[in-house]
């Protein structure tokens, strides 16, 4: 597949808003040039106590440090909120960097936002 | 003779007696020719219908300016309506007493000018041959037209000259600029290898690296090592990997080794060095986001340790070519949950290669995992090279594509077979 050969994939940001909390959808490439743009998104999203941000990961082709950092970074907003924070469609590269930095013992990890937004529900 | 006043039926009879007049009040001769041009124009449409015109000169003073002029005028009294002044050689005013009124500086005032070419056709008494003057005038129409085109040369190459005089002048300034940036990177790259030291000479092992930041517009990164002896005879081995890019992310970077070196001389628990670290920066800098590994290897025995924040993991290659990668859990400084959570224990015996890198190294191509393996490939193939060709030939082979460029170090140490007496 000509995305996985690593021709640049643009950053797509999708924020969908619900009863029970915030779905961040990322996709495309997420590195150091474009995180900026996350990073005011991220900003600007709707958290407060009791809710959860699922972090959707299923679109992402690629990233490195930064893409990390901003995970972390939206891990702090979340958390400075009050809110709690999950992690959704991990692939296998993904979950080889999550792995390698060992932000699969920090995020909970689920296939799909509502598999989250389920588990929440039930705590 | 001033004053004139003739009439006149033909064009011809007008034009010679207008051209005979100038002539005989010494009008420069260019003057003239306009004259000329432009009373004949003026009459030409009269004179074709059959009316009379009539030609008056004669001295007078200019209302404006209360300067001596001469008057040309000329009547249609005939006309149905004035005649058009448009585009004429020699502008004319309309005036209420006369078709058209040409008013020229006096000729005496004229022979001042040595400009001016005053007519030289001589009088034979009976006045002078009107084609002499024509003759005389269009000399002078056919100098002039020779002075402009001369004029246009010499302007057309002053002009090339400038031009090219201002290209050079660019390119000197692009010289200059280029000269400007060249000086800035060597002296940034001077700065950088002023933070790096030197391999650690001990009987036992052996070591080298490769550093290569991203790119020359950015000669310092955030990729950082460093390397020392304990007071107890190991080597401690720290890589950093600092967020960022440019001269920010090598302070981030240098912040860390600063630390980690202090804590571990002091005898700081290995396990605890990452964790420490991070309780002691965070303060200092909320933004600092960095990844660490450290390695202490015992030279007499070859003992092997590692902690481990989030950085990849150290490289083991056999001498005899068995390789593995040695996984140790842990995050990195500004990480959520930083610290090592393990130490990890393994043993180098002579001839085997420890290779510690940064995520450059094995990323080029975008897919770690894929880039994992390259990584093992390669320094399994150049495991027997001397020891300072290593790291370069393993980055060589691990950056021939590069669809994502990024720092990168690659450092390798290797247990030697010299007897350790």
């Amino acid at each position: 597949m000509s995305r996985d050969r690593g021709l640049d994939n643009e950053l797509t940001v999708d924020v969908t808003e619900g009863p029970a909390g915030v779905v961040l959808a990322i996709g495309g490439d997420l590195d150091f040039d474009n995180s900026p743009e996350l990073r005011s998104v991220i900003g600007r999203l709707a958290l407060s106590p009791g809710r959860l941000l699922v972090l959707d990961l299923s679109g992402l082709t690629f990233f490195d440090s930064s893409g990390i950092t901003m995970l972390v970074i939206a891990r702090k907003v979340a958390l400075a909120a009050g809110a709690d924070v999950a992690v959704s469609g991990v692939g296998p590269m993904v979950a080889k960097i999550f792995h390698i930095t060992g932000l699969d013992m920090v995020f909970r990890s689920y296939p799909d936002p509502s598999a989250a937004f389920a588990a929440a529900a039930q705590n | 003779m001033i004053p004139h006043s003739t009439t006149h039926h033909t064009l011809p009879g007008l034009r010679n007696a207008l051209r005979r007049l100038a002539h005989q009040l010494r009008l420069p001769v260019e003057l003239r020719a306009r004259l000329a041009l432009a009373v004949s124009q003026v009459a030409a449409g009269e004179l074709g219908a059959g009316r009379a015109v009539s030609l008056h000169a004669c001295r007078e003073t200019d209302p404006d300016t209360g300067r001596p002029v001469l008057a040309i005028r000329l009547r249609t009294p005939l006309a149905p309506r004035p005649p058009a002044l448009r585009n004429l050689p020699l502008p004319a005013e309309r005036t209420p007493g006369a078709a058209a009124l040409w008013r020229l500086p006096p000729p005496d005032q004229e022979q001042n000018d040595v400009h001016v070419q005053t007519p030289t056709v001589a009088d034979n008494g009976r006045g002078p041959d009107v084609a002499d003057l024509l003759e005389e005038e269009l000399r002078a129409a056919v100098a002039r037209a020779d002075a402009l085109a001369q004029d246009r040369e010499r302007l057309k190459d002053e002009l090339a000259e400038t031009n090219s005089g201002v290209l050079a002048l660019y390119v000197q300034l692009d010289e200059r600029d280029e000269q400007l940036r060249r000086a800035h990177g060597q002296m940034l790259r001077e700065l950088e290898d002023a933070l790096r030291p030197a391999p650690v000479r001990v009987p036992g092992l052996e070591m080298a690296v490769h550093y290569e930041p991203a790119g020359t517009d950015a000669p310092t990164g955030g990729d950082l090592y460093d390397w020392f002896l304990l007071p107890d005879g190991r080597v401690h081995i720290t890589l950093v990997d600092a967020l960022g890019h440019g001269v920010t992310s090598t302070r981030s970077a240098l912040n860390v080794t600063h630390a980690v070196r202090t804590l571990a001389l002091e005898g700081h628990p290995m396990d605890s060095i990452v964790e420490r670290t991070d309780e002691i920066l965070l303060p200092f800098d909320r933004e600092l986001m960095a990844t660490v590994l450290l390695a202490r290897i015992n030279p007499r025995s070859g003992a092997l340790k590692l902690a481990n924040g989030s950085h990849p993991p150290a490289l083991l290659v056999r001498e005899n070519g068995e390789a593995e990668y040695l996984e140790v859990r842990g995050r990195g400084i500004g990480y959520p949950l930083p610290g090592s959570e393990q130490v990890l224990y393994d043993q180098l015996a002579p001839g085997d290669l420890l290779v510690l890198y940064t995520d450059g190294l094995t990323e080029s191509r975008r897919d770690p995992r894929e880039g994992e393996q390259r990584l093992l490939e390669a320094a399994r193939r150049h495991r027997h090279l001397p020891i300072e060709k290593i790291p370069g030939a393993i980055a060589a082979d691990m950056h021939t594509v590069i669809l994502h460029p990024d720092d990168t170090v690659a450092l390798t140490v290797r247990r030697t077979h010299e007897d350790v007496s």
